[in-house]
C-alpha cells in the first residue's frame, strides 16, 4: 500500500551571505582572536525556519491540498516530500513510487532537440532509452508540435515548450504524485486538452499532493487540505474547512 | 529551543541513518546509471552540436600546445625532440585529465541544480556524470598521443597494457578527490578560483614537461611529494617503455585508497547538507 508520512519534520535552510560563502574569510576568522570577533559578527549564518513540525500521513485515495500564501512553505514542503530537502529534524516514510513535477522546465536541456529532450526525460524517470523512445509518437501527437520536434528546444515560443514539457512531465505513472502549481500557461485550447490530461494522470495516482492556489482546481482534485502559514500547518482538513479558514487569515 | 533539544535526543541514531542514506544515494547512482551517463553523453554532443569539430577542437588546442612546447623546450634543454616530445604529450594529456576533475569538480553541484532541486537523484552521480564527460574528452586528447607516437614511429613499451590499470587508478582518483572536493566547493564559492590557481601552479611543479631523470635535486624532492607525479607517471612509463617504477604505482594506489576513505567519510557526514548548500 502506497503510504507517505511525515513525523514531525523541522526544515531550516540556512541563509548565505557572500562572506559566509567565502572560505577566506572562515579562515582568517580562525586566525587572531582580535580579529575574530568582529568577523565572526559578519560571519553569523542566519537560519530562516522554513517548515515547523509538521506532521502528516497520506494513505492510499488521499487527495491533499496545500494552501497558503506565497512563502508559507508549500514548495518547500513538497520538496521535503520528494526526499530532495532532507529534514533538519523529523523522519520522513515513503512506501511506492514517487514522482514530482515542481517545474516542468526540469531536465529540458535549451541546446536539445525535442527528441532529445522526452528521451533525457525520460531516463530521469528511470525509463530506458528505449522506453523512453516509445513515448515519442504519443507526446508529437498530443502536443501536436510535429516536425518541430527535431528543433533544438532554445528555438521553440513559450508556449510550445509549456506544451512539450507538460507532456513529457506526464507520461509517468506513480503511486504517489507530487504537484506544484502548473496550469495556467499557454492558450485555452491547450489548458482544456492539460486538464484533462492532468485529470487522467491524477486519477490512476494512489496518493496526490497538489499546492495551488486556485480554489477551483483544489475543488476539483482534493478531498483534503492543509492551510500553511509560516512554516507550520494551520489546519488540517477538509478543502472547504481550509479554504474558509484561509479566507480568514489576516 | 525546542529544536536543539530535539536534535539531541536523536544524535544517537543519526550516524546510522547517515551511513544508510549513503549507502542508498551511491546504489541510485548505480541503479540510475542512465542518468549521468546519459547527461554525460549530452554535454558532450552540445560541443558537437555548435561545431562540427565539436570536443576535437581541445584535441587540436592539445596537440597545439604539446607541439609548440615539445619543440621550444627541447632546444632550450637541449634534448632530442624524437624523446622530448612523446614525453610531454603523454604527461600532458594525462595531466588533463587529473586537472580537468580537479577543475571541473567545483562546479558539478551548482551546475546541476536545476535537476537536484526537482529530483532526487544521486549525488555521486553528479560527480560521476562529470568524470565520464572528462573521460570522453581525454579520449579526444588521446588522439595526439597516437598521433606523436605514428609520427616519431614509437612502439608501446612491452608492459604497455599497463596503462588500463592506470587510467582506472587515474579515475578512482579522480572521483574520490572531486566528491569530497565538489562539495567544499558548493558551501565556499571562493574556492573554485583558489584551486583554478593551484592547478596552473601543480602543472609546473608536476614532471610534465620536466623529466625527473634530469631535473636538480629540488625539482626530483617535489616530484616525489607530489601525488600527481606517480598518476601520470603510471601511464606515460609502461607506454612509452620507459623503467616502471613500483614506488609510482604504490603512490598512486595508497592515494587512491586514502581519498576514498575522506570522500566516503565526507559524504556520510555532509551529503544531507548538500542541498541546502547549492
Amino acid at each position: 500500500m502506497p503510504l507517505l508520512q511525515l513525523d514531525h519534520v523541522h526544515v531550516d535552510f540556512p541563509l548565505y551571505t557572500a562572506r559566509g560563502r567565502s572560505i577566506k574569510n572562515r579562515v582568517l576568522a580562525q586566525l587572531g582572536s582580535k580579529v575574530r570577533q568582529k568577523i565572526e559578527e559578519h560571519n553569523q549564518i542566519a537560519t530562516v525556519h522554513s517548515l515547523r513540525d509538521i506532521s502528516v500521513t497520506l494513505h492510499d485515495g488521499d487527495r491533499l491540498g496545500l494552501v497558503g500564501r506565497n512563502g508559507a512553505g508549500k514548495s518547500t514542503l513538497l520538496r521535503v516530500m520528494s526526499g530532495i530537502y532532507e529534514p533538519v529534524l523529523g523522519n520522513l516514510h515513503v512506501q511506492g513510487s514517487l514522482a514530482s513535477i515542481t517545474d516542468m522546465s526540469m531536465g529540458m536541456d535549451m541546446e536539445a532537440t525535442g527528441y532529445e529532450n522526452i528521451v533525457l526525460r525520460g531516463v530521469f524517470l528511470g525509463q530506458s532509452h528505449g522506453q523512453a523512445r516509445s513515448r515519442i509518437p504519443e507526446i508529437a501527437e498530443w502536443t501536436e508540435l510535429g516536425d518541430a520536434l527535431a528543433r533544438p528546444v532554445r528555438t521553440y515560443s513559450t508556449g510550445m515548450q509549456v506544451r512539450l514539457a507538460f507532456a513529457v512531465s506526464t507520461t509517468i505513472r506513480p503511486d504517489i504524485l507530487i504537484l506544484d502549481e502548473m496550469i495556467g500557461a499557454g492558450d485555452a485550447h491547450f489548458i482544456e486538452k492539460a486538464r484533462a490530461r492532468l485529470n487522467d494522470l491524477v486519477s490512476s495516482t494512489s496518493i496526490l499532493v497538489l499546492a495551488s492556489h486556485s480554489e477551483s482546481v483544489l475543488r476539483q482534485f482534493c478531498n483534503r487540505a492543509l492551510l500553511m502559514h509560516d512554516g507550520q500547518v494551520l489546519l488540517d482538513g477538509s478543502v472547504e474547512d481550509v479554504l474558509a479558514e484561509y479566507e480568514k487569515l489576516p | 529551543m525546542r529544536a536543539t533539544e530535539l536534535s539531541t535526543v536523536t544524535a544517537g541514531s543519526r550516524l546510522s541513518r547517515s551511513l544508510r542514506a549513503a549507502w542508498i544515494d551511491a546504489g541510485m547512482a548505480i541503479s540510475g546509471w542512465r542518468i549521468w551517463t546519459t547527461l554525460a553523453w549530452n554535454d558532450i554532443t552540445q560541443r558537437y552540436r555548435r561545431s562540427m569539430l565539436g570536443p576535437f577542437w581541445l584535441t587540436l588546442s592539445t596537440a597545439i600546445f604539446v607541439g609548440a612546447l615539445g619543440w621550444l623546450y627541447a632546444g632550450l634543454m637541449h634534448m632530442e625532440i624524437k624523446n622530448y616530445l612523446p614525453f610531454i604529450a603523454v604527461g600532458y594529456v594525462v595531466w588533463g585529465l587529473q586537472s580537468s576533475f580537479m577543475g571541473d569538480a567545483g562546479n558539478c553541484f551548482p551546475s546541476a541544480e536545476g535537476y537536484l532541486k526537482q529530483v532526487n537523484i544521486s549525488k555521486i552521480g553528479v560527480v560521476l556524470r562529470m568524470v565520464l564527460r572528462n573521460f570522453i574528452i581525454f579520449l579526444h586528447n588521446a588522439v595526439v598521443i597516437v598521433a606523436v607516437m605514428l609520427i616519431f614511429q614509437l612502439l608501446p613499451g612491452p608492459y604497455f597494457w599497463l596503462i588500463i590499470p592506470s587510467l582506472l587508478l587515474n579515475i578512482w582518483f579522480g572521483v574520490a578527490l572531486a566528491l569530497p572536493l565538489g562539495m567544499i566547493c558548493t558551501r565556499f564559492r571562493d574556492l573554485s578560483q583558489m584551486i583554478a590557481s593551484l592547478i596552473s601552479v601543480l602543472f609546473f611543479v608536476t614532471p610534465i614537461f620536466w623529466n625527473p631523470a634530469t631535473a636538480s635535486k629540488a625539482l626530483v624532492a617535489v616530484s616525489e611529494v607530489n601525488p600527481f607525479s606517480s598518476f601520470i607517471a603510471t601511464f606515460r612509463d609502461p607506454l612509452l617503455g620507459y623503467p616502471i617504477h613500483v614506488h609510482d604505482w604504490i603512490v598512486a594506489i595508497t592515494c587512491s585508497a586514502v581519498m576514498s576513505i575522506v570522500a566516503a567519510a565526507f559524504f556520510v557526514r555532509f551529503r544531507s547538507r548538500i542541498m541546502y548548500w547549492v
